[in-house]
């Protein structure tokens, strides 16, 4: 029943949107070729508000109300987009509970990980998590010498990580660039 | 973490010990006070995490559980979700170990019936250099 009534919400938020930008759209048609399409807008008090803006006088009022409208769009649009939940790394799910993490965390890991594998001198995990449970994605880069292989770094990264990865479900991408100078092997 | 201020039962007394919260209270506030010891007293947990704005707790009767926060099912029983903040150790055995702890503990409180699904959540890890997971 909520989730019927949140649906219902969305798509009357949805139309009301959409009709508000057409009654915007129409306005903005009507003033600037209002002679075109017939419209005779002279005399109405939108004509009469706009021929002041267009005069001399201070329009701090209507600058102030114009940016006050701007940031409310933004905020509304935030509002909008941005997701309700924060996405959790799941990795039981069961009668007994469930197990999960935060993206932060569990990307400290990854690179803690990844820094103690032998031949790695800086490491950095990025970690996107999808909106089903057991589904994201880990980068991994890992920094090394000009002594050692990219091939064989990789490897050794990706059996570190492997195991807690594949726990979380997440595809692995791991890569070697040589690492700046100063920094040292593990 | 747990140290910052919480907005939401800010008046409300924090409960350290299962021993703060009288034999009169809820059944969800004593659950929530046996979770948190439990939780801490499990190796690998380094502390709880009540969140930014201290919405991850328990609250009944001007007391609070940061950390753990017990609801209501609908058959009768509690379930309990515990934030805390691990070391760098292995999540299973760290979650099996919390949920036996807490399972254990609760049992010889006598609510072992009360007890629903106990849920970890980790909201932070502390890594450090010489632990291995």
């Amino acid at each position: 029943m909520i989730l019927l009534l949140r649906a219902l919400v969305r798509l009357l938020g949805f139309v009301l949107l959409i009709a508000l930008a057409l009654v915007g759209l129409g306005f903005a048609l009507a003033a600037l070729l209002g002679d075109q399409l017939g419209v005779q807008p002279e005399g109405s008090a939108v004509s009469r508000w706009l021929e002041r803006l267009e005069g001399n006088d201070s329009q701090v009022l209507e600058a102030v109300i114009g940016g006050g409208m701007v940031l409310l769009g933004l905020l509304l649009l935030i509002g909008a987009l941005a997701p309700r939940r924060e996405r959790r790394a799941v990795l039981d799910q069961g009668e007994h509970g469930t197990l999960d993490a935060r993206r932060r965390p569990l990307a400290q890991m990854f690179t803690a990980l990844a820094e103690r594998t032998r031949g790695v001198t800086h490491a950095k995990a990025k970690l996107r998590l999808g909106r089903r449970a057991h589904h994201g994605r880990l980068v991994l880069r890992a920094e090394r010498p000009r002594t050692t292989e990219s091939t064989a770094v990789r490897e050794a990264v990706r059996s570190e990580v492997g195991e807690l990865a594949a726990a979380f479900g997440l595809k692995t991408r791991v890569q070697a660039p040589l690492g700046r100078r100063g920094r040292r092997v593990q | 973490m747990s140290s910052a201020v919480p907005s939401a039962g800010a008046r409300a007394l924090p409960v350290s010990s299962p021993a703060d919260v009288p034999a009169s209270a809820s059944v969800r506030l004593r659950l929530a006070a046996l979770a948190r010891a439990a939780a801490l007293a499990t190796r690998g947990v380094v502390e709880l995490d009540a969140g930014r704005a201290g919405m991850r707790m328990t609250a009944s009767e001007g007391m609070r559980v940061d950390g753990v926060v017990c609801a209501a099912l609908a058959d009768g029983r509690y379930q309990l979700s515990v934030h805390l903040v691990g070391a760098m150790v292995a999540l299973r055995p760290l979650a099996d170990a919390v949920r036996a702890r807490v399972e254990r503990d609760v049992a010889i409180a006598g609510l072992a019936d009360q007890l629903g699904p106990v849920d970890v959540a980790v909201e932070d890890v502390q890594v450090r250099a010489e632990a291995r997971p």
